[in-house]
């Protein structure tokens, strides 16, 4: 415990994107992330389920409110823009409910948590974590700037190199990583009561190089697994600041796993005659064309072309439940190989409840396992590979705490009580 | 449009300025990257708008018909009072654009050095029609108008006083006219040729520097000329600065793809030399940068009409008539009015492609309306109408003779030029009719006419009388200072037609 700080108890939170909680008990059993495994035996840690789409920005806007996306209203990485077929991005303006950082009564640390963008005037500093276009507008107080440019500090990896080379990707990967670990080292002398600290480079790296954790034989396995070593090294070496009292919590937001199929959700959907486009794939939602009934966000999300809503809307209120029930047909009759591609479709009343749900997509659906669910406009097939291995899954982040008791098959929402107790 | 559309209905933010590019997002690899990536399959470009903040990030595909920010005028949807800079403000082309523009809801800045006013001052000449000092001008505006030009006096070569400028104003569109034009100046000696091209040429390379660092997303339009391309002996059809998709290279048995690269330019003096020059540059810098821009392979400009220049003496534009600086229709006009035979160089059988004033205009304004996407580099030719030099002498001695009560006669000057006087040409001109919705008003005659109900008023008589000195030429190519022969003297009607004609191909 440096000097600064209180006699009060501290509470640290420790975010890793995307870590299903095999991964990290088995990189802890091979002993190659220690600091987990010792932690391990003090604290307790479960799995957790993943809000629904189990999206990174859902899922940390669920974190740090409580909130079920009905409640908060983020329901993806992407919207349309209210009475266009053109995608905005929402970020932290579009967040409906309150933070815990909102509460002044403590003073926080906040580093690099996804879907924050722009950085919020908290009681303390902020930085977010991607997408944050401009670092400019990713601090607060502007102050931490000057800081972070100094230590040129980048919230993330270029995803673009990873498009052209896997080496280049993971030497930016550590780079990231590095700066990440002299930004909380900077930070951790400020006076505050909540750390919390998210590592997001996890999640990339398994979304191009799953497959090099699986296969121990891969070119890049070795370094795989460095990388997390890097992670435990900073993780030991954050719990050996801590003091007796002190709290820590960690977590992922959501689980990982191999990519069998990629799936053109909106191509089946035009096999059905559902979804009409034109000849502009590139313009994507702009090419709906007259007659669609329905069309699809990523990563499952079924929107009706309501009338009123959308410029070429078709589906009125009286036909809503009709087509609702043709499609959710449509999609639970889907097979590949024999086996069902869609493991759920959920109504959006079974699963968001709150004053957001009228904004929310009218269906969602779960694939079964191994299939990356897909909303592009742009395809040429139902089933297609491409160059990424890993997926998001719903079911197997984990929570972990050194202090307290967790919940019963916790959620991505009750993580905010361990972080308000 | 055959659907009543309006030509750039369906253009969108990916053309627009007030688009601030912020790179690109990867949903499936959760990842983001600074790079603008346009086509990339699950990627996703991510802008922000200048001007709807509550809009966020988004895609750039919101169109001008649905944005509230673009609305309907006359040439096409228009952004709202969008800010147009235009460089070389005191010259011919500038000042009437000036005007053009603000009376049509652009906000307009500028800058000039006044080097064409020292350039024509050094031949020894003035404009035939007077035009004020700027700040007059600029009150002439306010007054008769109700217009205000935000102008700054500055050398496009200060490049810091440019970029503060650039930055303080943040123009969504800039029209780049400060270049020195004349390509008998650039041919006068070494001094001459070396200050056309530093001026020319490091100007525009300035500049590009200063948009990439201050406003990358505006876009710029840049005037080239038809002499940039000369004019092939062989009848190649001079295409839009680049090769349609369907040319062919055809050599020993083998053939290759055009499509897209860069047509040859052939150009005839170190002026037009200079412009080939900021060509490359300008290309260079959309393709590094993701700058954007139009080339405009303008035609010989002829004319003095607006409704805006026209609206009060102080407002007129500059007309010159020297051997310098003089452009072929204006300095005819002002010969037959002063009673001497319009000067043709050589043979007469040249072909050049040309437009009114306000036709001109009207092109300018269609195309800072549709800005091209980021990073593309696109040429237009902008010409009305293709005619033989001796055509034109012939249709300006009639309107004189027959509407005027002039006696106008024609003489043929040994050339001062090294240029072919007879030769085939073709020129397509598609995308201003065809992607921008242009239609030539201006017939040659009814400007032609214009022209001399303006410069047959006494005080321009009187003003082209005291420099006629001025008109014949005396530049030639080979270095020589020596006034040309005259070959031959004839009536218009006398001369039979023949030899090649243009071919302008619009559609
Ligand atoms: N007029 C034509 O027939 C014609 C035809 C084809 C192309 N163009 C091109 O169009 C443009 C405008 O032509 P114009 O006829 O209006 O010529 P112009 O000389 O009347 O206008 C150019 C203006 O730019 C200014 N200028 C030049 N260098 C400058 C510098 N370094 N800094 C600041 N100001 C500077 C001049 O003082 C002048 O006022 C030129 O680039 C010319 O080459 C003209
Ligand atoms: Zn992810």
């Amino acid at each position: 415990m440096t000097g600064n700080h209180g006699s009060e108890p501290k509470k640290v939170i420790i975010g890793i994107d995307g870590v299903p909680v095999d991964l990290i008990r088995d990189l802890a059993d091979r002993g190659r992330m220690p600091n987990v495994e010792s932690l391990l035996s003090e604290g307790e840690m479960s799995a957790m389920r993943a809000a629904i789409p189990e999206i990174s920005n859902v899922n940390w806007s669920s974190i740090v409110t409580g909130k079920n996306p009905g409640e908060h209203g983020i329901f993806g990485f992407t919207d349309l823009i209210k009475g266009t077929y053109t995608i905005n991005f929402p970020d932290r303006r579009a967040l409906k409910a309150s933070p815990f950082w909102e509460d002044e009564e403590r003073r926080y640390v906040i580093l690099n948590v996804p879907a924050m963008y722009p950085a919020p005037e908290i009681n303390g500093i902020f930085v977010s974590g991607f997408v944050s276009p401009q670092l400019g507008k990713a601090v607060s107080p502007d102050s931490t700037l000057n800081v972070l440019e100094k230590m040129d500090y980048q919230v993330d990896v270029d995803s673009e190199k990873a498009h052209k080379s896997k080496r280049l990707f993971l030497d930016q990967l550590f780079e990231t990583l590095e700066k990440r670990e002299k930004a909380y080292k900077h930070f951790w002398e400020e006076k505050w009561d909540v750390f919390m600290l998210v590592f997001t480079g996890s999640d990339r790296l398994e979304h191009f190089l799953f497959d090099a954790y699986i296969d121990e034989e891969h070119e890049y396995h070795e370094r795989f697994v460095e990388y997390f070593e890097e992670v435990d090294r900073i993780i030991g070496d954050i719990v050996d600041r801590l003091g007796e009292d002190d709290e820590l919590v960690m977590l992922s937001d959501h689980g990982m796993e191999l990519i069998k199929e990629n799936v053109n959700l909106n191509k089946v959907l035009e096999d059905e005659g559902i979804l009409k486009t034109g000849n502009k794939p590139s313009e994507r939602y702009r090419n709906i064309r007259e007659g669609t009934k329905a069309f699809v966000l990523d990563p499952g999300r079924v929107y009706l072309n309501k009338k009123d809503k959308y410029p070429r809307g078709k589906v009125g209120k009286d036909e809503e439940e009709v087509f609702l029930d043709e499609i959710m047909d449509v999609f639970e009759e889907l097979v590949c190989d024999g086996e069902k591609v869609i493991e759920e479709v959920h109504r959006k009343d079974e699963i968001y409840f709150g004053e957001e749900v009228e904004r929310a997509p009218d269906l969602v659906l779960t694939p079964a396992s191994g299939y990356n669910l897909k909303g592009s406009m742009r395809y040429e097939d139902v089933f297609e590979q491409n160059v990424f291995k890993g997926k998001h899954t719903l079911n197997d982040a984990f929570l972990y705490s050194k202090n307290s008791d967790l919940p019963e098959e916790p959620k991505v929402e009750d993580v905010r009580n361990l972080i308000d107790d | 449009m055959s659907d009543g559309k309006l030509h750039n209905a369906d253009n969108t933010c990916w053309n627009c300025p007030a688009a601030k590019f912020r790179g690109n997002v990867d949903f499936r690899g959760c990842g983001q990257s600074r790079r603008i990536v346009p086509k990339g399959e699950d990627k996703q470009l991510m802008i922000e708008c200048r001007r709807r903040d509550e809009l966020g990030h988004f895609e750039p595909n919101i169109t001008f018909e649905q944005c509230p920010e673009w609305e309907k005028m006359e040439y096409g949807y228009m952004l709202k009072n969008m800010k147009v800079m235009i460089l070389g403000m005191d010259g011919y082309l500038g000042w009437t654009l000036s005007l053009w523009l603000a009376n049509r809801g652009f906000e307009v800045s500028g800058i000039d050095d006044y080097t064409r006013r020292d350039c024509v001052m050094e031949k020894g000449s003035h404009t035939v029609v007077p035009i004020p000092r700027m700040t007059k001008k600029l009150e002439a505006a306010r007054d008769e108008l109700d217009i205000t030009l935000n102008f700054r006096k500055m050398d496009l070569n200060d490049r810091k006083k440019l970029r503060e400028f650039i930055e303080e104003v943040k123009p969504e569109s800039i029209v780049h006219y400060a270049e020195i034009p004349s390509p008998p100046y650039s041919m006068v000696d070494a001094e001459h040729a070396i200050e056309v091209q530093r001026n020319n040429v490091l100007g525009t390379l300035g500049l590009l520097h200063i948009m990439r660092d201050v406003v990358p997303m505006t876009s710029l339009l840049k005037l080239g000329t038809m002499g940039e391309y000369g004019s092939p002996l062989t009848g190649r059809p001079l295409f839009e600065g680049l090769f349609p998709n369907d040319a062919i290279l055809e050599w020993n048995d083998r053939e290759w793809s055009l499509g897209g690269e860069m047509t040859p330019r052939d150009p005839h003096s170190f002026y037009h030399v200079s412009k080939v020059q900021d060509t490359y540059n300008v290309y260079e810098a959309c393709k590094y940068w993701w700058l954007r821009s139009y080339d405009i392979m303008q035609g010989i400009i002829y004319g003095v009409h607006t409704d805006e220049v026209a609206a009060h003496p102080d407002l007129r534009t500059r007309l010159d008539y020297d051997e310098w600086f003089g452009t072929v229709i204006n300095r005819f006009v002002t010969q037959a009015v002063h009673g001497i035979p319009l000067t043709i160089y050589g043979e007469g059988e040249q072909i050049r492609g040309m437009i009114a004033l306000q036709d001109a205009m009207e092109c300018m304004t269609r195309l800072i309306v549709s800005p091209p996407e980021p990073g593309q580099y696109d040429v237009v030719n902008q010409v009305s109408g293709l005619h033989k030099i001796k055509d034109v002498a012939e249709t300006v001695a009639e309107v004189g003779n027959e509407k005027f009560d002039l006696d106008v006669t024609i003489q043929r000057l040994e050339n001062p030029r090294v240029e072919a006087e007879k030769h085939p040409m073709e020129v397509v001109s598609r995308k201003l009719p065809q992607e921008h919705g242009f239609d030539p008003k201006v017939s040659m005659e009814k400007e032609v006419e214009r022209m001399f109900d303006l410069l047959t008023k006494e005080e321009i008589k009187k003003r082209i009388k005291e420099k006629k000195h001025v008109i014949m030429p005396r530049t030639r190519w080979s270095g020589e200072k020596k006034e040309s022969g005259v070959l031959e003297v004839y009536k218009p009607g006398e001369k039979e037609k023949g030899g090649y004609e243009g071919r302008l191909d619009t559609e």
